[in-house]
Parts: structure tokens; sequence; C-alpha cells
């Protein structure tokens, strides 16, 4: 038995913010983004997305497990995951748990989903992302606020009766000592909450403190460009793939200006290469699976068999593969 | 490749001053953060030059932008 994508679906906040027509705007092509209202969680729009996949026919009493990607939970414990199999109403006897990841978040979900199933653990896995970073971004910190938007995505896993594998060739990475360059400080054991809070002000008067998300685009981007190309060849070499045998390439949508950047230094400018940010900005871990989605929507008679996914960031942390999406079912 | 270099950091920080070898970083008006992780992000897809944040923040002039990813 082998796992194969079999649905997808995304659910995004109703609420539009415009991004200012500026430099950064035009840098990043992030035109606008959805962004959660006051009380509206990443759960919420976890429930949006995996009941949109439901409506379209998958049902959701088969599903014997559910991940869930957030780092935005609803709590600190229990795990928000318990939380979405009682409000989604799925079986007693499904497996749940939490996982902690951004960008890198969907390829190492799909990772476990198919050792689950393929290990003989699980038929059918629900794999949701979700996150709401505007609620980590402090509301003046106007060069970190217009690059995410919110927003969650539900993909179905299923066990099928093949012997080729529909998710391969994945390839993880991690480096710890970047950890501060994308990091909320506060709110975890280390520092807990009540600490000073400790404000900075740049020369652009964004405002950014040791409670909201704190990144430093240049240490990112450097080390996106350095991870994503290197993982690329051990992904395309793992899987027996040239370049030009690949169908599409779906990469974590960050920005505009980074997707450029990896397309030419992966040399993947003469080949399908998703780069659409305009309406979502970067959704974290969402990014791929909303991408992967839209373009399906796009590609309808395109025969979509080898699809190289990559997901890199906070962590720091990145993992990319292969994916058939021949089987996908519901969208 | 001089003038391939400052046509690409004109794009790269999105100016419309003109640049040549001598202009003085400080005194462009988009020489700002963005630019600043442009550059970076253009040193290395372009000519594969791993340029650190420090070696930017010490160029003065354009020129000094350019022997870092010159060779």
């Amino acid at each position: 038995m082998k796992a194969y994508i079999s649905g997808l679906a995304y659910a995004l906040p109703e609420h539009v913010e415009e991004n200012e027509k500026n430099r950064l705007t035009k840098k990043t092509g992030i035109l606008r983004r959805h962004i959660a209202a006051e009380g509206e969680l990443a759960s919420d729009l976890a429930v949006q997305a995996a009941e949109k996949l439901f409506s379209k026919g998958l049902d959701r009493s088969k599903i014997d497990f559910l991940l869930f990607c957030t780092e935005s939970p609803d709590y600190i414990l229990p795990p928000t995951a318990c939380l979405l199999q009682h409000r989604l109403g799925l079986s007693r006897n499904c497996g749940a748990f939490d996982y902690n990841l951004g960008c890198s978040g969907f390829a190492y979900g799909l990772g476990i989903a198919k050792g689950f199933i393929e290990s003989g653990q699980a038929k059918n896995v629900l794999l949701i992302t979700a996150e709401t970073y505007s609620k980590h971004i402090h509301p003046q910190d106007h060069s970190t606020a217009p690059l995410f938007g919110d927003g969650a995505s539900a993909v179905w896993i299923e066990s099928v009766d093949e012997e080729d594998p529909g998710i391969r060739a994945l390839h993880y990475g991690t480096d710890g000592s970047g950890a501060e360059n994308l990091i909320v400080p506060v709110g975890g054991m280390r520092n807990p909450y009540g600490v000073a809070k400790e404000e900075t002000t740049d020369q652009y008067n964004n405002i950014r403190d040791n409670y909201h998300l704190q990144m430093v685009g240049s240490a990112i981007s450097e080390f996106s460009l350095e991870v994503v190309p290197q993982t690329l060849q051990y992904v395309l070499a793992d899987a027996e793939l040239a370049k030009a045998e690949v169908d599409y390439y779906v990469f974590h949508q960050a920005n505009n200006f980074m997707l450029k950047y990896l397309q030419q230094k992966c040399d993947l400018l003469d080949v399908p290469y998703w780069n659409d940010v305009e309406e979502y900005g970067n959704t974290v871990s969402s990014s791929i699976p909303i991408a992967l989605a839209d373009m399906l929507k796009a590609n309808p008679d395109k025969h979509l068999q080898n699809v190289v996914i990559m997901g890199f960031g906070v962590g720091l942390s990145w993992a990319g593969g292969v994916i058939d999406l021949t089987k996908v079912k519901y969208l | 490749m001089e003038q391939k270099f400052i046509e690409e950091l004109t794009e790269t920080i999105d100016t419309e001053d003109k640049l040549a070898m001598d202009t003085v970083l400080a005194d462009l008006e988009d020489w700002d953060s963005l630019s600043f992780v442009s550059f970076i992000s253009m040193a290395n897809a372009s000519y594969g030059k791993k340029v650190a944040a420090d070696q930017v923040r010490e160029a003065v002039t354009v020129a000094d932008l350019y022997q870092l990813v010159k060779g």
C-alpha cells in the first residue's frame, strides 16, 4: 500500500488587508493578505478548511489519523488536534497530534502521513496546516506585517493499492543555530508571559518587541538560498528525475523576490515554477498546499505525476520531496 | 562587467537614481533594509557569492559592493 494525496482544500479569513503601494510591496509582489479577526483562531480556519474538503465528498468517518501543523495553538495544552477531532466529529478511534513547524511543515506532514500509512498504522490521514501569524506580529512592524497572511489547508492522504509511491524522495534538514533569526521570544517556558517587554524602534519607525515575531530577513533569505538548491539536488537525485522531467515546482510561497532568486539559483528559469503570492502573502505551513490547490485548478489537463515541493523557514527547518497528484479526486 | 553589475544593482534596489561606481550608498534614498536583503540575495543568486551582512554594512560606495561579488 502506498500513500497518495486524494484531496485538498483551503480556507482564508474573510477580512482582507491591502498592502500599501510602496517599494516593499513592489518587491514582495504581495498585494493583499487575509487576516484573522480578533478571536478567530488557526483552529477555526482549520475547521473551515476541513469542512470544505468533507463537502466535496470525503467521508470524515473514514479518517483514522489527524495531523495538525501550527505555531498558533489554542492552548499550551491540550493539543489543538484533540479539540479538532471533537469539533470535526471524527472517530474516537482516530489518532491525533499537533506538531510545531512553520514553512517546512507541510512537507513534514506528508512524510509523517506516508510513514503511518505505509507501515500499516493508518489508512486515511487528514493533514491540516493552519496559521495566524498576524497575531504574532507587532501591529506597528510595517516591515514584517505586509509579508504574512493567515490561512489553513486540509489535505487528505489515503492508502492506495499501488506499487509506486505517491509521496517520495523526501529530504529533511535542520539548523537550530539560526533559531533566533525567526522567533517569538516570549510565551513559552523560557520567557513566560509577564517578563519585561523589550521594545526596539528602527530608523523607519517599525516597532518590534520580544512578545512578537522577530525576523532577520537577510539571514532567512541567505539561509534559503543555501539550503533550497542543495536539497533540490538531493531530491532530484533520489527520485532519479532530471530537472526537465518535473511537471511542476511548487516551493514555499514566501514572497515574489525570494521565489525569483531561488528560481534563478536553482536554475529553474525554463520549467513550470509556481509563484503566486499576490492575494495571500506568506501563509507559512499552508503556502504549499494552497499553491498546489491553485496550481491543480489552473492546470486541469496537465499530468502532474512529478511535482517537487520544498519548504524552508522557522527553525531553521527545511524539507522537500516529490509528490504524485494524479490521484487527487477532491479539490 | 561593471556596467552589467550597475544595471543589476539598479534593478535590485529598485532606484530611479543614476548609479555609478563612485555613488555613495548612504546618499541613496532607496538604500534601505529591503535593498540590503535584496543585494545579499542577488549576490548569491547571480554571482554565487555568499556575502555577509556585515560586509554589506561596511560598504560605502557602489564599487565596494562590486568588490564583494566580482571574481
